[in-house]
């Protein structure tokens, strides 16, 4: 049984197909069209999942939400807010009667024009079923609690369910407008960053800052139950009935307006991190412990855009409340496409699962295109770039670790392009953890972003304990530990020390990827599922004793994970970058064609 | 956190229609035989309507009507990739600004005279169904799953 499970039309658009249980191809529509987030219907993913999986029929298409149910909140939003509410109720109808409504019809059309001849059936999951499926079904457990925690889908805004065997059902939920997802984008909106992608940099922020404002959030804002639940003070919030997240209550509350995008960030947006941050993390133990005491169950499967807050999993998972946590990778709306497609297969579909408790059916979240080495070079030699081959991997590995070592900065380009918000390799910028100045390096000259956002190791599994605390793999970057107390070096901050300075001064033996607060955000490297990734660190390791490289994704700041060998090209020559990998070929910047003006390969994105 | 399940390679095939960029001359070619398709026929629609119009004797729009026939129909064909796009931008922007008037001339009603209303007697029945305002007497605000679960149907 084939089945294609599709999210698109809110944020970042995506495209599965699901084939007898096992995922085929996941890709997110942004790679494809270059529009960070993209939310438009996923067309590009589509045809790439329908060719990855050999074309030939569907059986089922699942869609992640019910349109209906969403209609349905916001016609109520519209009353529950008459009159102040109609300037969102103007914006938002206009957009269902031209296309949100027309979801089957649309689907139907689409696929026609992409050969699909028999028009397969429509199943819409809810969409915290849908988040609740891709937690559960890939998940290497038989039988699991299940948490979904995001901003909102049709009504629910977080979850409770349980899974076994193929049965998955939801127990309880949260409504909107009372949404932990939402809170945390209120923070992100009035700390300056952009509401729906700037989260992660919100979390980014938070150990640089104290946690002054936590106790005014609990007893102004959030009403926040023993067991997780919350409601919010919406006195304080505009996305109700007013086109911003916060309104001038809650700036008053915080002693000023919010930080405009491009104002300089001070000790208040640090502290308001640090203090929503420690909210999202007691909300979410919470929660796991209510799903711990409402299923009876040992191990925890997680899903939804909070679930990608990888400090508050870490602070899960050293708590104890579950013998094992699983996270989907591609948590937010991209994994939706995932799980409407698993739902469908064993709710309509009625296929059989089978979960080994070891392994989950991710596949490393390599699901997306693959280049073969001929594609790459007939594309190399018709525009005349300069490359070397080397055919022989350990040779390859020995080079690039070489590279690595000498400080340089190097595009890795190869195998399947990941799914979800997380480069493991595949679409990497790797560089040398060892160097006390390549954060800052990395984030203005080749990521041309804020200098404050850390950076991630990729690390050996077998040498993951050796560096950090953490005694279990995390494939998916979705987990954060502390480096190990022995490699740390004292860089305590001064009252007044200056924030570029601090996070530039080293604070372990692996300074480029620890944070400020001695924390790392840990991809573990696995032979199996990445031996060429694998053999390079080891290469690495061998030349320098440091089995782990930093990796950050293959993008410019704004500019979604690159997808083909042409737009890897020119993200290497539109940054500083020195060295690209493509397959088995190797490109020295200096080398390339146009060098001199590399500006000219620049290309602008929106910030993010 | 668990181990990983084998990986499967991709196939070349698939990733194909991705592989070599199209030529920016090409794009740019194919968009402006598109643009100047487009316009020879909105040209040639203008120019239709503005003949119907001169055959029932409305000589003045029927006049503005051929006018703007022979100008989108001329721009299409002498420069269709910046006369007539300029143009159709400029129609686009204006058409995008009587949508935004008419959808709040339109929606207002509906929302004023039947929407509003609801709240109104919600309000009184002191219902919110957005259940604002924290609950102290209650232990948790976790509630049962509906089961409405029917995944085959959109609501």
């Amino acid at each position: 049984m084939r089945v294609l499970g599709i999210s698109c039309w809110y944020h970042d658009a995506a495209a599965c197909i699901v084939e007898d249980g096992r995922i085929v191809a996941a890709a997110q529509e942004e790679r494809f069209t270059r529009i960070k987030a993209d939310e438009s219907f996923p067309v590009n993913a589509i045809r790439y999942c329908l060719a990855e999986g050999g074309g030939g029929e569907l059986d089922l298409v699942a869609f992640y939400d019910k349109p209906i149910l969403k209609l349905h909140r916001i016609l109520e939003t519209a009353i529950g807010t008459a009159p102040r509410g109609f300037p969102n109720f103007v914006h938002a109808v206009p957009v269902w009667l031209r296309e949100k409504l027309w979801i089957e019809p649309t689907i139907q059309e689409e696929l026609a024009k992409l050969g699909v001849k028999r028009a397969p059936k429509v199943c819409f999951p809810e969409h915290h079923f849908s988040h609740a499926a891709s937690a559960f079904y890939p998940s290497p457990f038989q039988d699991a609690a299940v948490l979904t925690l995001d901003g909102v889908g049709e009504w629910a805004c977080a979850s409770v369910g349980v899974g076994e065997g193929s049965a998955l059902r939801l127990l309880q939920e949260q409504h909107f407008p009372h949404s932990m997802g939402l809170l945390y984008s209120a923070f992100t909106y009035f700390t300056g960053f952009k509401v729906n992608s700037g989260e992660y940099k919100l979390m980014g922020l938070a150990p640089y800052g104290e946690g002054t404002y936590t106790k005014l959030i609990l007893e102004k804002l959030v009403d926040l139950k023993e067991d997780g639940s919350l409601r919010l003070d919406l006195d304080y919030f505009g996305y109700l009935d007013q086109e911003r997240m916060t309104n001038d209550r809650f700036a008053a509350l915080f002693g000023g307006r919010a930080r405009k995008p491009d104002e300089r960030i001070t000790k208040r947006d640090m502290d308001l991190a640090k203090s929503i941050q420690e909210v999202c993390e007691e909300v979410v133990l919470r929660s796991a412990r209510h799903a711990r005491k409402v299923t009876g169950k040992k191990h925890l499967c997680m899903a939804g855009g909070v679930a990608l807050n990888c400090v508050a999993n870490g602070h899960l998972l050293r708590a104890g409340v579950f013998d094992d946590l699983w996270i989907q990778p591609a948590a937010g709306d991209a994994g939706g496409a995932i799980g409407a497609a698993y739902a469908a297969y064993h709710g309509v579909g009625r296929g059989p699962r089978t979960a080994d408790g070891v392994h989950d059916r991710m596949q490393g979240a390599y699901l997306g295109p693959e280049f073969s080495r001929e594609q790459i070079e007939s594309l190399m030699k018709a525009r005349g770039w300069v490359y070397e081959t080397i055919d022989d991997d350990a040779v390859w590995a020995e080079r690039i670790a070489q590279a690595i070592a000498d400080q340089k900065v190097v595009g890795l380009f190869q195998g399947r392009m990941e799914v979800g918000p997380r480069a493991l390799g595949n679409r990497s910028i790797v560089g040398d953890p060892r160097s006390p100045t390549m954060q800052s390096i990395m984030n203005l000259k080749i990521k041309q972003r804020e200098s404050f956002r850390p950076f991630a190791p990729s690390v050996l599994a077998e040498r993951a304990g050796e560096y950090f605390e953490l005694d279990r793999a995390s494939p998916y970057m979705l987990l954060v530990a502390d480096v190990r107390a022995e490699r740390r070096t004292d860089a305590s901050r001064a009252h007044n020390d200056d924030l570029l300075e601090w996070v530039n001064r080293a604070r372990s033996d692996v300074p480029a990827i620890t944070h400020v607060d001695h924390s790392a955000r840990i991809q573990t490297v696995h032979r199996e599922t990445n031996p060429r990734y694998h053999a390079m660190i080891s290469a690495f390791e061998a030349k320098t004793g440091c089995g782990m490289v930093i990796n950050t994704s293959f993008n410019v700041r704004g500019e979604p994970i690159v997808c083909t060998p042409d737009d890897a090209y020119r993200c290497f020559m539109g940054t500083e970058m020195d060295v690209l990998s493509m397959g088995p070929f190797v490109l020295r910047a200096d080398a390339q064609p146009g060098y001199a003006n590399r500006a000219s390969f620049r290309r602008t994105f929106a910030a993010d | 956190m668990s181990a990983v399940d084998e990986v499967v390679r991709g196939r070349p095939e698939a990733a194909a229609p991705f592989a070599q960029p199209v030529d920016p001359a090409a794009r740019i070619a194919e968009r402006t035989g598109a643009l100047r398709r487009r316009g020879i026929f909105r040209g040639l629609v203008a120019l239709t309507v503005a003949a119907v119009l001169f055959f029932f004797g409305r000589f003045v729009v029927g006049g503005v009507a051929s006018s703007l026939g022979t100008l989108t129909l001329a721009l299409a064909i002498v420069s269709p990739g910046k006369g007539y796009a300029a143009l159709e931008r400029l129609v686009d922007r204006a058409g995008h600004g009587v949508g935004t008037v008419l959808a709040w001339v339109l929606l207002a009603p509906v929302f004023f005279l039947f929407l509003w209303p609801f709240r109104v007697l919600f309000r009184r029945g002191a219902q919110d169904s957005l259940a604002r305002g924290f609950d102290s007497t209650r232990g948790s605000y976790w509630m049962p799953h509906p089961r409405t679960g029917d995944l085959e149907k959109p609501y």
